[in-house]
């Protein structure tokens, strides 16, 4: 158990205290003032970190996990094989996939429909590492999604190839 | 009466509307001036959204919100709890917001103003003239002084009025029907009148110093200078009383540390809980004028009113150092008749910009206070107000009269070993 410490005389004393907080309190409100100045701005660093998000955006890190996007390949068909890997680590279960048989020879399976539920979706990347075959990832850098209409949030074929 | 009465009334009736939309304005201007002051103490950049759709991106930091406010309160349902007294519940707030506005009558906001002019015949004058046959509007020598009603009284009118704004919240708490807003009026009522005591004593050590009850003469005596280079403002000759003053005047006024009537953590919002739309707003309003009060009077016994240190309307003089230059040795107003009238103008508009300075700078210290200091316990605000500040309050009152004494007596001896 620690001790608590008694409060020091000067301090029960309450006004000294009291001129403190008002030292701190315009401390802080002058340096925040002059920050926002035009010129003396550049001098004076404020101490606000508001960023004013439709004005402005924070910078997003390389591995930001964004809305999900399809890779393709050189041809422009896309690169998922219908493995449904994806699929069954997904824990949310957003990722819906039918298998239609490839007219490629080499190729065994392409994606019939492909959706990914955006209100299930909880971002959480693990289909991306699941992907054998370079196809699925989250990439766009995209974080506006909202939408007018529910529909909309179920991505399908046409909005995941890029 | 005379046309010179006449011209007196009509300016006074002018001085009325500029002080009016004058503290309607600063105390408008606050209501966004403090939340922006608050959220840059927390680092916070606040109110800046409101803006006219028409001219894009056209924010002014936020100022649009001092009109956004008004339109969504006045929008709002006027809601009136069932069993509450209809008629008291609607006087309240006005009550409230009209006392708070009228104790500006009598704040002086600049200096006299001597007019050397000529004297204009009533026959000269269209309409009014033929009212006053044979009268003359004397403007050869004629003093205007920038105040709404000069009264002699003016510390105890401004102490009265004081005294009536505690009904105004009473009405509201009483009328409403609701136990929490009861509570609050309760308290409200028991604070004001514990420390109106104390605030009449902390004043008559400044009404003992500048020998007057009268704001104007007060500030007047406020430019004298002692040791011939101290101005003899109130925070020199009267600190303790100041402080004591300024702590009252904030229990006076409600706000924190002493905003007990409307203890959000205890009585919900205390005696207009039940208010709504523009009521509530018309609350909150009077509170922004109240605070403007409070500044001013605070500028006015305390630091001058329209007093700039040294600056008078006949020049500038400091004794000590035998600086004394006089405005009518300027080579302009040598050479123009009306010189002296527009030296004298200007004085009055820099007097007047001074005060404006002041009121805003208490203001914005009472918006710091507010954004710093926690609330008192009810016991301790009493505590306070009886066994601290009323014996330190009358003890200045002892003080000031010795003060005056010693003055008195050796006032002449001073001038004398400092030779001004």
């Amino acid at each position: 158990m620690v001790p608590a410490k008694p409060t020091p005389n000067w301090v029960r004393l309450y006004l000294p205290e009291l001129f403190r907080g008002l030292y701190i309190t315009t401390r802080h409100f002058v340096v925040n003032f002059l920050g926002f100045l035009p010129v003396l701005g550049k001098v004076v660093k404020k101490e606000v970190v508001t960023i004013q998000y439709p004005e402005e955006e924070r910078p997003i890190s390389e591995r930001w996990r964004g809305r999900h996007r399809l890779n393709r390949r050189e041809d422009g068909s896309t690169k998922c094989v219908a493995c449904f890997c994806c699929q069954t680590v997904c824990p949310a279960q957003c990722i819906s996939i039918v298998a239609g048989e490839s007219p490629d020879g080499e190729i065994e399976k392409y994606p019939a429909k492909f959706e990914v539920n955006l209100f299930e979706c909880v971002f959480c990347g693990l289909c991306v590492e699941a992907c054998p075959c370079d196809a699925l990832y989250m990439d766009t850098r995209e974080m506006k999604i909202a939408q007018y209409s529910p529909d909309k949030f179920v991505l399908g074929l046409k909005d995941l190839i890029r | 009466m005379t046309l010179d009465s006449l011209f007196m009334l009509l300016l006074q009736c002018l001085w009325a509307v500029v002080v009016f939309s004058g503290v309607a304005g600063l105390s408008g201007l606050l209501t966004w001036g403090e939340r922006k002051q608050a959220s840059l103490i927390q680092d916070r950049i606040g109110p800046n959204r409101a803006n006219i759709r028409l001219i894009r991106n056209w924010r002014l930091f936020g100022l649009f919100h001092i009109l956004a406010d008004p339109v969504k309160s006045m929008t709002k349902e006027d809601f009136v709890p069932e069993g509450a007294n209809r008629l008291m519940h609607m006087l309240a707030p006005l009550l409230s917001l009209g006392l708070s506005f009228v104790a500006f009558a009598v704040v002086p906001f600049a200096g006299p103003l001597t007019i050397h002019w000529k004297d204009i015949p009533a026959a000269q004058i269209p309409l009014l003239g033929r009212l006053f046959p044979g009268d003359a509007l004397h403007l050869s020598e004629y003093t205007i002084s920038f105040q709404a009603a000069d009264l002699n009284v003016g510390i105890l009118f401004i102490f009265a009025l004081g005294a009536l704004m505690v009904y105004g919240v009473l009405m509201a708490g009483f009328s409403s029907n609701n136990k929490f807003s009861f509570l609050g009026a309760m308290r409200a009522a028991n604070q004001m009148f514990s420390y109106e005591v104390a605030l009449g004593l902390c004043v008559i050590g400044v009404i003992l110093m500048y020998g007057s009850t009268n704001v104007s003469a007060i500030v007047e005596r406020q430019g004298e200078l002692w040791f011939g280079v101290i101005p003899k403002w109130g925070i020199v000759t009267q600190p303790l009383a100041f402080f004591l003053f300024f702590t009252c005047g904030l229990m006076e006024i409600k706000r924190i540390p002493f905003d007990l009537p409307e203890g959000e953590s205890e009585i919900v919002a205390g005696y207009f809980l039940e208010y709504s739309g523009a009521k509530f707003m018309m609350f909150l309003f009077a509170e922004y004028v109240e605070l403007v009060l409070l500044a001013a009077m605070s500028a006015l016994l305390f630091f001058g009113g329209w007093q700039i240190p040294f600056v008078s309307a006949q020049g500038i003089n400091i004794p000590l150092l035998h600086l004394n230059f006089s405005w009518a040795s300027l080579e302009f107003v040598k050479t123009h008749s009306y010189g002296m009238s527009l030296v004298n103008l200007a004085v009055v508009f820099c007097q007047a910009g001074a005060f404006a300075v002041k009121v805003v700078a208490f203001c914005m210290v009472l918006i710091t206070i507010r954004w710093t200091w926690p609330r008192f316990r009810y016991d301790q605000v009493m505590r306070l107000g009886w066994q601290r500040i009323l014996p330190l309050a009358m003890l200045n009152i002892v003080l000031s009269a010795a003060v005056v004494l010693v003055e008195a007596k050796y006032k002449p001896l001073v001038q004398k070993l400092l030779r001004y």
